[in-house]
């Protein structure tokens, strides 16, 4: 239940915790199209040597980003398997009946796993170094130009935080709802797929309930507090200083490199 | 049955920066027919303690017997240990979740292994035993009061037919008639039915009227086990754990310092009672 890394803000002090969160977001962002755009060897050197030097100065543990990937190793393999047998480019290395592996789809492949493992580290070192709060924050004003064609930005930035507030309450609810079911003889393994379907009524009913009403109790105490949405001062505005605009410059570097290093090869 | 913990310790995330021993070194044997009482400051491991009891929870030293055999043993049928030792968690309402009453309370017997006929029967027993009339058997669980769902969800543990009972906290948000309803069927469970009943409570006044046996529950560790007149003697010790002892103690105390020589280790209304007639039968006496 609590190896779920995204969202788990992880408190300790350092460069990158400190950042502004808008900064953070883009960054997030330029790292993305720099995972997509990257086609060589060298362009992945460049990138592997940034995420590793963010990593080591966001002062994140290694095993929390790592504990992330379980997730998504079923999605990994199979996506690495499918480039490696479709791709046809390059000397064939392996021929059997309708299987053909060749040299560009093992390269592929691995591009591809390398890919996807850079993308959920890179976007974890965001949540784990941004309190939730303040990636709304963030959100809200980088996003803030969509209000011009009528998009709700602060009432979507304020629906995220909120969802992100209640992940872990939710997740405690379950576990108190799993210990009640278990303690009346419920079992969770046993049985078919069916079976095991309706083995989680018992847990799912509770905690829409609980969750519905607790959205109802929330949305009171925000109307009792005058909540109306819309336009809002903030308490402590998000300012940039000299880090923010340095770090900037770093990620220009960064994009402008990977550039470079596509259109040499 | 006997439940005995050996030597228990609990550690909340092991291995990780945040790691918590919740539960140090316990010992504790429980008996058919006892009616035990937990009390504790927030944070003081009741909670965690009393998971052990049914193996929701497994010790991350010690062990958990039952009859003498540990419940952690891979023959051991710990499914049926669960039905055996019934939990009532805090607010056990939020469990609810068939669509009528009587369905929700036959979930317990039949995940027991009982046939539809019997564990309806069963139902209708614990229905009856917490005071739920057969015309509400059809309504849905979420159309009750919040006493009477609390009610429904106790006679959903107690249609398992359990050897022993634990509640933790069982009368958090009721009113006072529906928290002495809820103690007098526990009282009437543990005498007439000879079930050991666990109860973990902030009420001192309660814990003083009905345990027979009072755990005082300090920083993971048992800091008193004793009946509760004895345990409420350390009334220093008690305060120093963020507890304190029944009002009724407080305020014998207030008579004696006025110059009322009444004894001040009295925990309930009805030994005051008796005590003051007695004091007050006294000056009259004098007084001729």
């Amino acid at each position: 239940m609590s190896n779920i890394t995204i969202g788990q803000y992880y408190n300790v002090n350092s460069i990158i915790h400190k950042l502004d969160p808008r900064v953070k977001l883009f960054a997030t962002l330029i790292f993305i199209v720099a995972l997509f755009v990257a086609n060589n060897s060298v362009s992945y050197a460049i990138i592997t040597f940034s995420l590793v030097a963010v990593i080591i100065a966001s002062k994140v543990p290694f095993i929390r980003l790592i504990k992330g990937m379980k997730q998504i190793l079923i999605i990994l393999i199979i996506s690495s398997l499918c480039n490696m047998f479709f791709v046809k480019s390059g000397n064939t290395l392996v021929h059997f009946g309708a299987v053909n592996i060749t040299s560009g789809g093992v390269i592929k492949a691995a591009y591809i796993g390398l890919r996807l493992i850079y993308l959920v580290i890179g976007t974890s070192v965001m949540t784990l170094t941004t309190k939730p709060s303040d990636m709304a924050d963030g959100l809200e004003k980088s996003l803030g130009f969509l209000n011009v064609i009528k998009i709700p930005v602060h009432e979507i930035a304020m629906m995220m935080s909120l969802a992100l507030r209640f992940i872990p309450t939710l997740m405690e609810e379950t576990d108190k709802i799993i210990k009640a079911q278990t303690a009346r003889g419920a079992d969770f393994e046993s049985g078919g797929l069916i079976r095991k379907v309706k083995n989680y009524i018992p847990i799912l009913v509770p905690l829409f309930v609980s969750s519905i009403e607790r959205a109802l109790e929330l949305a009171t105490a925000m109307e009792a507090r005058c909540y109306r949405g819309g336009v809002r001062t903030k308490f402590r505005p998000l300012k940039y200083n000299k880090t923010d605009i340095i770090a900037y410059g770093v990620q220009i570097l960064f994009l402008a490199g990977i550039i470079c290093a596509n259109l040499l090869s | 049955m006997v439940l005995e913990l050996k030597n228990i310790q609990y550690k909340y995330n092991v291995g990780m920066s945040s790691e918590i021993e919740a539960i140090k070194d316990v010992n504790l044997v429980i008996k058919s027919g006892e009616f035990v009482g937990i009390i504790g400051h927030t944070g003081s491991g009741k909670s965690t303690l009393i998971q052990h009891f049914n193996g929701l929870l497994k010790p991350t030293g010690g062990e958990v017997l039952c009859d003498g055999e540990d419940i952690f043993d891979k023959k051991y049928d710990i499914r049926r240990h669960r039905c055996n030792v019934g939990m009532v968690f805090q607010y056990p309402e939020h469990q609810l979740f068939e669509s009528s009453i009587i369905e929700d309370v036959c979930f317990g017997p039949l995940n027991k292994g009982l046939s539809k006929d019997d564990a309806y029967k069963a139902a209708k027993k614990a229905l009856s035993l917490v005071g739920i009339t057969e015309d509400l058997y059809e309504k849905s669980p979420f159309e009750l009061s919040g006493g009477q769902k609390r009610r429904v969800a106790i006679a959903g543990v107690l249609a398992m037919d359990p050897e022993m009972l634990i509640l933790d906290e069982p009368t958090a948000g009721l009113d006072p008639v529906g928290r002495d309803a809820i103690y007098k069927l526990l009282t009437e469970l543990c005498t007439e039915k000879g079930i050991a009943v666990v109860v973990v409570s902030h009420s001192m006044e309660d814990m003083a009227k009905y345990a027979k046996r009072l755990i005082v529950m300090y920083r993971g560790t048992v800091l008193f086990d004793d009946v509760p007149n004895e345990v409420f003697k350390h009334r220093d010790e008690l305060e120093k754990c963020g507890l304190t002892v029944p009002k009724i103690s407080y305020i014998m105390d207030k008579i004696m310092q006025a110059g009322v020589p009444v004894r001040t280790d009295i925990i309930n209304m009805e030994d005051a009672k008796e005590e003051l007639i007695r004091v007050l039968a006294g000056f009259k006496n004098d007084g001729k």
